[in-house]
């Protein structure tokens, strides 16, 4: 483990992260050990932290900010590394048609980047048929939705109708997120959450 | 006692007074109001006689109510594009959601240094404000005098707006958010330059309506951070707005929770604080100097019968009504589709459970 890594990432000490990330790959180590065996369970403890409430939004969005550096180091190496870790699954996301509050879904797309996920973020103010065109492409274990309004919450059934009606909605595990303000159950979708990680774990889960 | 109006009954319970019953303060605005007319909310915002044609009868329908700031000013995103809007940035609008800042002014470090090197704008000349104050004129003069004089509304009333928020849409939430950390001295420039013009926004909205009696100041920034943060980054600039108007009653709107750090927020110098459905309205009442507006949570009501939300209300004023420094109202604004009878479910609940000296019956 490399233990000084992941308290830098914990305490959130951007430049002692970046150093030693550089000195690790310098000193031999692969990207995908560092990855793994540092940064993703640095951001883990982030997350517990935030659990805990003692990091709040402000803390989770400079740890994600981090972890994005981090990648920027480790990336090139990874790409040549042949022993890289499996990808985990696919997920298809972007915030619905109406809305364009990103926060939550940035996070999350973060974390689960940083999980082992691929991920093809569609962005805000996103039609149902745009979600149908990247299933069928893409074709994801997991369709993820975000919004913050109560008039654009009720979108999500939209684009949940819109795969049923292209024969995709089995294909594909569908999560919501952002303030309570409808139901998976009432929307179609499989489950809601207001929580990245704990929207990890779910789609962690899901892959199993 | 003679028969109080709305107002006399919500100034009555700042001063931690029983009155003759639980005020009933609401935050109804767009999102509510366009639907009475059934029109999109692009239209209702872009239509200034239907705004002040629904705000009015809305007022008409409930006098028992007394609807805050936000809802009875013109709105034209009066919320969160004065600051962006002011040094440059461009409001989005949508066909029936709420408009929102569409371009960030500020992209790096150095775009700070050069807004704030260019001066204070003149909220009169562009952006947002400009179309605001020109609005709140004709509500001026066309706003029915009764209103005015026996409730308040319009005269010293102030809405300008984010505040923190404001200043953070000018580079969107989550580059705020991380530049606090990283670039702290960035941030604080930019809040010390913002600040300058929201009070400057301030004096040309009470050259219009007069001298500020009530401030209502929306701000939900808290929210996003923990205390260390909000002591360096919040309450120095939201204190300046709030000390600026020290005789008036000053209502810090903020629905997103902060009952982690109560002890922080106590230092706001606001009068009311308008809490979310995540705050303990008893402890916020017990652990600061607050009156509590607030807190049933918006979109729930939708799905409540109306004795199920007199029901709510009644817990609501049983737990936290006693001793005044309490308004029955939602938490944060009221949702889409909140129809006539759900606001005469306050107003009967108010009757029924909230006549002083409460008693549980």
């Amino acid at each position: 483990m490399f233990e000084d890594i992941i308290e830098a990432l914990v305490e959130l000490r951007e430049d002692d992260l970046l150093r030693l990330i550089e000195q690790n790959l310098k000193k031999g180590h692969s990207a995908t050990e560092i990855l793994t065996d540092g940064v993703i369970p640095g951001l883990n403890k982030v997350g517990q932290r935030y659990e805990r409430m003692e990091y709040f939004l402000a803390e989770l969005l400079f740890a994600a900010d981090l972890m994005k550096r981090c990648m920027g180091i480790l990336d090139p190496f990874l790409e040549k590394e042949t022993e890289r870790a499996p990808v985990k699954g696919r997920i298809v996301i972007g915030t619905v048609k109406g809305d364009i509050h990103d926060l939550g879904k940035n996070v999350f797309t973060t974390i689960v980047q940083a999980a082992g996920f691929e991920v093809y973020d569609l962005g805000v103010d996103v039609q149902a048929e745009k979600f149908v065109e990247n299933v069928r492409e893409v074709e994801p274990n997991i369709v993820g939705m975000s919004a913050l309004l109560s008039t654009t919450a009720p979108y999500f059934k939209v684009v949940v109708d819109a795969l049923k009606e292209a024969g995709l909605r089995d294909d594909v595990f569908v999560m919501i997120g952002g303030p309570p303000l409808v139901s998976a159950e009432e929307v179609g979708a499989d489950v809601y959450c207001n929580d990245a990680f704990k929207g990890k774990n779910m789609a962690e889960e899901y892959v199993k | 006692m003679s028969k109080l109006n709305a107002l006399q009954r919500a100034l009555k319970a700042v001063k931690g007074e029983e009155s003759d019953k639980v005020p009933v303060v609401l935050q109804a605005y767009a999102l509510v109001l366009k639907s009475v007319h059934g029109v999109s909310e692009y239209e209702y915002y872009h239509n200034i006689d239907l705004q002040l044609e629904a705000k009015i009868e809305f007022l008409r329908m409930f006098p028992e109510v007394f609807n805050l700031p936000m809802g009875v000013l013109p709105e034209y995103g009066e919320f969160i594009g004065p600051i962006p809007t002011a040094f440059g940035g461009e409001m989005g609008w949508h066909e029936d959601a709420p408009p929102y800042v569409a371009e960030y002014p500020i992209e790096t470090p150095e775009d700070v240094d050069i807004l704030v090197e260019a001066g204070v704008p003149d909220p009169i000349e562009g952006g947002v404000t400009s179309e605001v104050l020109s609005r709140l004129e004709y509500f001026v003069e066309k706003f029915p005098r009764d209103l005015r004089e026996e409730y308040g509304y319009l005269d010293g009333a102030l809405f300008p707006g984010a505040l923190v928020e404001g200043a953070a849409l000018t580079m969107g939430y989550d580059t705020f958010l991380i530049w606090m950390r990283r670039y702290p001295d960035v941030i604080h420039k930019w809040l010390r330059h913002a600040t300058d013009f929201y009070l400057k926004y301030c004096e040309a909205i009470e050259g219009i309506v007069g001298k500020c009696k009530m401030l209502f100041l929306t701000d939900h920034m808290a929210s996003m951070m923990g205390g260390d943060h909000f002591n360096r980054f919040i309450l120095p600039y939201l204190n300046r707005a709030f000390d600026r108007h020290h005789e008036a009653l000053r209502i810090w709107h903020n629905e997103g929770g902060c009952g982690y750090m109560l002890d922080e927020v106590d230092k706001l110098n606001a009068d009311v604080w308008q809490c979310g459905p995540k705050d303990d309205v008893l402890e916020v009442k017990e652990k600061t100097h607050f009156t509590v507006c607030g807190n049933i949570h918006p979109p729930s009501i939708l799905k409540m019968t109306p004795e199920e939300l007199e029901g709510e209300c009644r817990e609501l004023i049983l737990k936290a009504a006693s001793g005044g420094r309490f308004w029955l109202g939602t938490g944060g604004g009221m949702a889409p589709g909140t129809s006539p009878w759900h606001i005469r479910a306050f107003i009967r609940a108010a009757e029924k459970y909230g006549v002083y000296p409460i008693r549980r019956r």
